[in-house]
């Protein structure tokens, strides 16, 4: 049993096990700061939220304000009070059912995610070398496949040590210092005298208000802050997790504004929306940015450092999800005894394999299938209204934790914790009805077709495995019993 | 209850960043050698001076120095041009008409018709064969005026 199961001084329902020690590496919370905006922000969106101009502003700090302070603070202090990660909390605070069915649903929505992150870090990369390799499926696979396999290569060697030197640095090299770029190159546009191409008065901070659109626009920048909570499955790894998870959540929140909103609104001054063509991708809309200053040399540069940025965000996906489903497999045995195996750095090396092959024959099916590329999107949309879920009961779980311990001790406890919780389950309900409403990529379809596809996949991929775990299991499954017996 | 005992780092795998740090170093060093951007000719020039009239006269914004577009699009329109019908850029294509999330909560939403009419006029300028490939596609995307005028 790893030394992270059973924290020191913590209030635990967990049995205590064995003490094996094995080889524990602290993370500084600066790191875990770090790791956490690499997990939810880089530079990929700016250009297609500089198109909003002056609006981008209004459609990060709203969903901030409704989303993420109360994702944060609800999760800064869960994690102060207990470790593991999600599926601790809604294991404690609700049951370890509902714990195993937030945890399932917070990895096995990445398997589906990995594939378009890995096609754009293709897309992205092939600037580097010549950018008409991006439609080309057999550049596209061999990509995704060698760099999603380092990946795992990479987060079963590192451990979270490891893991976090380079998501912390992938995130200063692929998202700080570009973004610093573009914004000080922006201000110099327009200290030089230059209009702004996007108006940039009061008027102009509200978006347009036309109905349904508005609002699927709003509601669905909530999502731009899934994962702060993610990275509180390496809570044990800080020195003191009480007082430094929520200064690291304080501190990357701060960052993750900055890197949302500075980068958008400098592209935006810079580039009109309308040139800002979409077939090309992100690097058009950047190379268009440089083009301005005359050094569209670095485009290749901020390629590279796009693809850092989503390795490093890549790789804290790989080690979260999967070490909380680990976790609660280990402790309630929801998984057979071959998903339980963790290798030397406490990576479960054994869900990372599977998982990987899973991901890369869905990956092929992205890079070479034509119907399977361009439809991709709905997965996108199954695995957001699945991600939703994991927010809904972590909420529920804050709120029965506050009424039924209280008495647990909490390095830190969020003020007004009933409000926020409400407010966060009422934003994460309401981003799972707009998860509903047609995108601009459903051109001519039913609704009614839509409505019923995004709900049976969001069954099939997020409900159904955990109960075909739970009708499945068998009693020699739980390791974490027959560890502390022996 | 054990305590974790504190060990130094594995030192097993700095031999990881120095590869991933090499590779960085490899890739960077390919990319200012073979990018040079799109050449700046009269055809790039007329392009681009034709694409900017066609944006005023749909009463688009337009870019404050001709140089954005001419060194970004060239004489060919670039990667805007290079199978804008492909399945891989459409899902580029699809991927830009998305939130403002660049990880796991991306999700498609519901875009301003002038981005739209925007890449028609890109294609119908630099590559109008490649437009009526993919005209139908865009005219048929659902939209809705999402941005202020």
């Amino acid at each position: 049993m790893a030394s992270m199961d059973v924290p020191a001084d913590r209030h635990t329902a967990v049995p205590a096990a064995a003490p094996t020690i094995v080889r524990p590496t602290y993370i500084t919370w600066v790191t875990l700061a770090f790791m956490t905006t690499a997990s939810v922000a880089s530079l990929r969106s700016a250009p297609t939220m500089a198109v909003y101009g002056l609006a981008c502003v209004f459609l990060y700090i709203v969903p901030a304000i409704v989303f993420l302070v109360p994702q944060a603070l609800v999760a800064a202090e869960l994690a102060s009070g207990w470790d593991g990660g999600v599926f601790r909390w809604v294991s404690e605070g609700i049951s370890s059912k509902w714990g195993l069915l937030a945890v399932w649903c917070q990895f096995a929505m990445t398997i589906f995610y990995y594939p378009t992150l890995l096609g754009f870090v293709a897309s992205t990369l092939a600037y580097v070398f010549n950018p008409d390799l991006a439609s080309n499926g057999v550049y596209t696979g061999i990509v995704i496949v060698v760099v999603f396999w380092a990946g795992v290569f990479i987060s079963a060697r590192g451990g979270t040590g490891g893991i976090a030197k380079l998501a912390s640095s992938g995130l200063l090299i692929g998202t700080l210092i570009p973004g610093a770029l573009l914004v000080i190159l922006g201000v110099i546009y327009l200290l030089q005298g230059n209009p702004s191409a996007a108006p940039m008065d009061a008027d102009n901070l509200i978006p347009q208000w036309t109905g349904i659109a508005s609002l699927v626009l709003i509601v669905n920048n909530f999502l731009s802050y899934s994962g702060m909570e993610m990275n509180a499955v390496h809570v044990s790894s800080l020195r003191n997790p009480r007082s430094e998870f929520p200064r690291a959540m304080f501190f990357a929140m701060g960052l993750v504004l900055l890197i949302f909103i500075l980068p958008a609104l400098a592209i935006s001054w810079v580039v009109p929306a309308q040139a800002l063509s979409l077939t090309a991708g992100v690097m058009q809309a950047f190379s268009e940015f440089f083009s301005y200053f005359g050094i569209e040399r670095l485009v290749p540069i901020v390629a590279i450092a796009l693809v850092c940025a989503s390795l490093g965000g890549m790789l804290t996906w790989l080690a979260g999800p999967s070490k909380g489903l680990l976790l609660i497999a280990r402790r309630e045995g929801y998984l057979p005894p071959f998903f339980q195996a963790q290798n030397e750095h406490e990576i479960p090396v054994h869900i990372l394999v599977v998982q990987g092959a899973i991901t890369t024959f869905i990956a092929l099916l992205y890079a070479l299938i034509p119907s399977v590329s361009s439809a991709y999107w709905i997965l996108s949309v199954m695995t957001t209204q699945v991600y939703l879920i994991v927010y809904l009961l972590m909420f529920v779980a804050a709120v029965k934790l506050r009424r039924e311990q209280p008495d647990v001790e909490r390095g830190y406890r969020a003020p007004v914790l009933g409000l926020l919780c409400v407010v966060g389950f009422l934003a994460s309900l309401a981003a799972i009805f707009i998860g509903f409403v047609p995108p601009s990529q459903f051109e001519n379809g039913s609704t009614a077709t839509y409505v019923a596809v995004i709900l049976g996949g969001t069954v099939l991929i997020g409900l159904l495995p955990p109960a075909l775990f739970l009708w499945l299991r068998k009693p020699t499954w739980k390791v974490a019993d027959a560890e502390a017996a022996s | 209850m054990s305590e974790p005992i504190p060990m130094p780092e594995p030192r097993d795998h700095r031999w990881i960043y120095w590869v991933l740090g090499t590779i960085l170093i490899v890739l960077a060093i390919i990319g200012l050698i073979t990018y040079s951007g799109e050449k700046k000719d009269q055809e790039s020039q007329q392009k681009a001076a034709e694409l900017i009239e066609k944006f005023r006269a749909a009463g688009f914004p337009v870019p404050h120095d001709d140089d954005i577009i001419i060194r970004t699009l060239g004489d060919d329109g670039g990667p805007v041009c290079d199978d804008p019908a492909g399945a891989l850029r459409r899902a580029l294509f699809n991927d830009q008409l998305y939130n403002g999330a660049d990880f796991v909560g991306r999700r498609p939403v519901i875009v301003d018709p002038r981005i739209v009419q925007g890449e028609i006029l890109i294609l119908e300028t630099y590559c109008p064969d490649e437009l009526e490939k993919v005209r139908d596609d865009l005219e048929d995307l659902k939209t809705d005026d999402t941005i202020k005028d």
